[in-house]
């Protein structure tokens, strides 16, 4: 699952993504993120970290302390290189800048899969 | 005194034994300077100095350990000292000579240099000890200069009388200036305050003069900063330059001032004559310049993300059978992409620099590894170019491991893109002391001695090269910066035409004081 406030984005990675032969799901509002993973359960969730409605640490966080959740393998991605600390800090298992390089994020992907 | 590592010269990090430890300490008490280079490395770089030297040149331990005994004789040519220094090497004797040098701020001084050969059971120079003193006082006239100084402090003292007596001209020096200036008597009672003053923090005349200063505005002045600069002045009776205090209340608001501060002795007292410039503007205009620069990289980046992956995920739709010129024309695109990225990324470092925000995260790599793959990658994109890696720096380097990478790739891609005839570059690793070092030497155009530190400046470009070699000259300033924030120096030697060598260092362990995260 992706989610991305940045609807461009948001499309173009879920079509290359899709390429790698994943399935995927896309959510351009965080607010409506969190319902959706509990009943989606993704394999990995890939969410950038500056959103409007509510911001990406925030809700890795969440996901993080609920058992249910937990175990769910989580990217972040962002354009500011100093977000590396702050996905680290909120307690996601890999991080990558954005503009990315495709191949290196499904280098990224294998590995927590 | 050498180690088991053969490039491992450490004995002024830690001293393994009493003895050594004692005989460091005399070192750092004697009044030479003393430095120890060794001649096995490639330029014989220094890998001690002692405290005597720092007080002599100016430098600190950390600036001189790695480079070449060169960089005292700033641009002087000394070909006949130069001459001397090259026989006695050559012939490992001890040499005595005297020598024009210049210290860190730029300073000369005549330097009383004793050199001597420090070679192992084989009788191969390994070391040279280079015992320093300053001997710029005898060298200069004594007489001379007696007399010189006589005149000047007449003529100053006749100067500053017919200022002092001329009241008049004291006012109208006062009035004229566009910053706030206080006169204070020794006890702080303000007497002479000018226009300046009373217009920038709207107060009258009559309310200050003949009152205290921290009287001012109901006290409202009477706080920490203010006391400790006011203590300063009355009691060490020291010049005061550019003392920053934020958060001042005054009338007009919340003031961010600074403070410059001088005496003048009347009839036996100090009066402090005290210019307050309000640079609150001033910062504000700064904080948003750079504001903007850090939003404008970003919402620049989040458009590039997108074309960047649309691109790829072209590039990976495309059938087996497509036409050449398309897919070439697709990977320019792609470099073109690849390169706008760089430069907003740089622009964002730039604006993170300049506010403090950049921030290193340290680890533990494999730094040779890193820099083997760094040629690697260079290697694969310019395939007219030969680059030679020679030596070993350290395999184990708690530091910014992608920073680092960083600065490798702007200083190699640098010796490439000035480099136009001849592709030839050679890496040497080493490990001096507790330092490393790492120099980039190349065969291009070279680095003309004005420029030398000028380059490592932000926005600089040298004129001349701009209209061949456009570029937006951020690199080599952020590479400073990423350097100097891991405690280390990074430096250039040249001769125009001949290419230039850049060299940087970084300390094996950090200071207690460093307060960089030791995060990922």
């Amino acid at each position: 699952m992706i989610c991305d406030d940045d609807e461009g984005i948001l499309d173009i990675t879920g079509l290359l993504l899709e390429s790698y032969g994943y399935q995927v799901a896309l959510e351009p509002n965080s607010a409506l993120l969190l319902p959706r993973i509990s009943l989606e359960k993704p394999d990995l969730l890939l969410i950038d970290i500056w959103m409007p409605q509510l911001m990406g640490d925030e809700i890795v966080r969440i996901l993080k302390k609920n058992q249910e959740t937990s175990q769910i393998p989580v990217i972040m991605f962002s354009a500011s290189r100093e977000s590396k600390r702050i996905a680290r800090e909120a307690g996601a298992d890999d991080y990558i800048a954005k503009p990315f390089n495709i191949e290196d994020l499904n280098e990224k992907i294998v590995a927590l899969g | 005194m050498k180690q088991i590592d053969d490039n491992n010269f450490s004995f002024s990090a830690r001293a393994h034994n009493n003895e050594l430890n004692v005989l460091l300490n005399a070192l750092d008490a004697t009044k030479a300077g003393v430095v120890v280079t060794d001649c096995l490395q490639p330029d014989s770089p220094i890998v001690y100095c002692n405290k005597a030297f720092e007080e002599l040149s100016g430098y600190t331990r950390s600036e001189v350990i790695g480079h070449n005994c060169r960089f005292l004789q700033g641009n002087d040519n000394n070909e006949e000292q130069r001459e001397t220094i090259k026989k006695a090497l050559h012939a490992g004797k001890t040499c005595n000579l005297e020598i024009k040098n210049y210290k860190k701020d730029g300073t000369l001084f005549w330097n009383e240099l004793r050199l001597c050969p420090v070679k192992d059971e084989t009788g191969k120079i390994n070391y040279y000890i280079g015992i320093q003193n300053d001997i710029t006082r005898l060298k200069l006239a004594d007489q001379q200069l007696r007399i010189e100084k006589l005149k000047v402090e007449k003529h100053l003292a006749e100067q500053q009388n017919t200022v002092l007596a001329d009241d008049n001209f004291l006012v109208k020096l006062l009035e004229t200036i566009k910053d706030s200036v206080l006169i204070l008597a020794e006890d702080l009672t303000i007497t002479k305050v000018n226009p300046a003053f009373l217009k920038t923090f709207h107060i009258a005349e009559d309310e200050i003069i003949n009152k205290k200063f921290f009287e001012i505005d109901n006290g409202r002045w009477d706080m920490m900063g203010l006391r400790s600069l006011m203590e300063h002045l009355t009691i060490k009776k020291k010049n005061v330059q550019n003392y920053l205090l934020e958060d001042i209340p005054t009338r007009i608001g919340n003031k961010i001032l600074s403070f410059d501060a001088n005496f003048y002795v009347h009839e036996g007292r100090h009066n402090i004559i005290l210019a307050i410039h309000d640079i609150t503007e001033i910062r504000e205009v700064e904080r948003r310049k750079d504001d903007f620069l850090s939003v404008a990289s970003h919402e620049l980046k989040t458009p590039l993300t997108t074309v960047t992956a649309s691109l790829q995920l072209v590039q990976r739709m495309l059938a087996p059978d497509t036409d050449e010129q398309l897919k070439n024309t697709l990977n320019k695109t792609k470099i073109y992409v690849d390169r706008l990225e760089n430069l907003i990324t740089d622009l964002l470092d730039a604006s993170k620099i300049k506010t403090g925000k950049i921030e290193l995260s340290r680890q533990a790599f494999d730094l040779d590894a890193m820099i083997a793959k760094v040629v690697q990658k260079l290697r694969k994109r310019y395939p007219e170019c030969t680059i030679s890696v020679s030596g070993f720096a350290s395999n184990h380097y708690v530091g910014d491991k992608s920073r680092l990478e960083q600065v490798m790739l702007q200083l190699l891609k640098n010796s490439i893109k000035f480099s136009p005839k001849e592709g030839n570059i050679n890496i040497y690793l080493a490990r001096l002391s507790d330092f490393i070092k790492v120099s980039i030497m190349d065969y291009g155009l070279g680095v003309d001695f004005q420029y030398q530190k000028k380059i490592f400046e932000s926005f600089f470009r040298v004129d001349e090269v701009q209209k061949q070699y456009p570029g937006i000259g951020i690199g080599l300033y952020i590479s400073n910066q990423i350097i100097k924030k891991h405690g280390g120096t990074l430096w250039v030697e040249s001769t125009v035409g001949e290419g230039a060598t850049f060299s940087f260092t970084l300390p094996l362990k950090y200071n207690s004081h460093d307060k960089e995260n030791y995060d990922m």
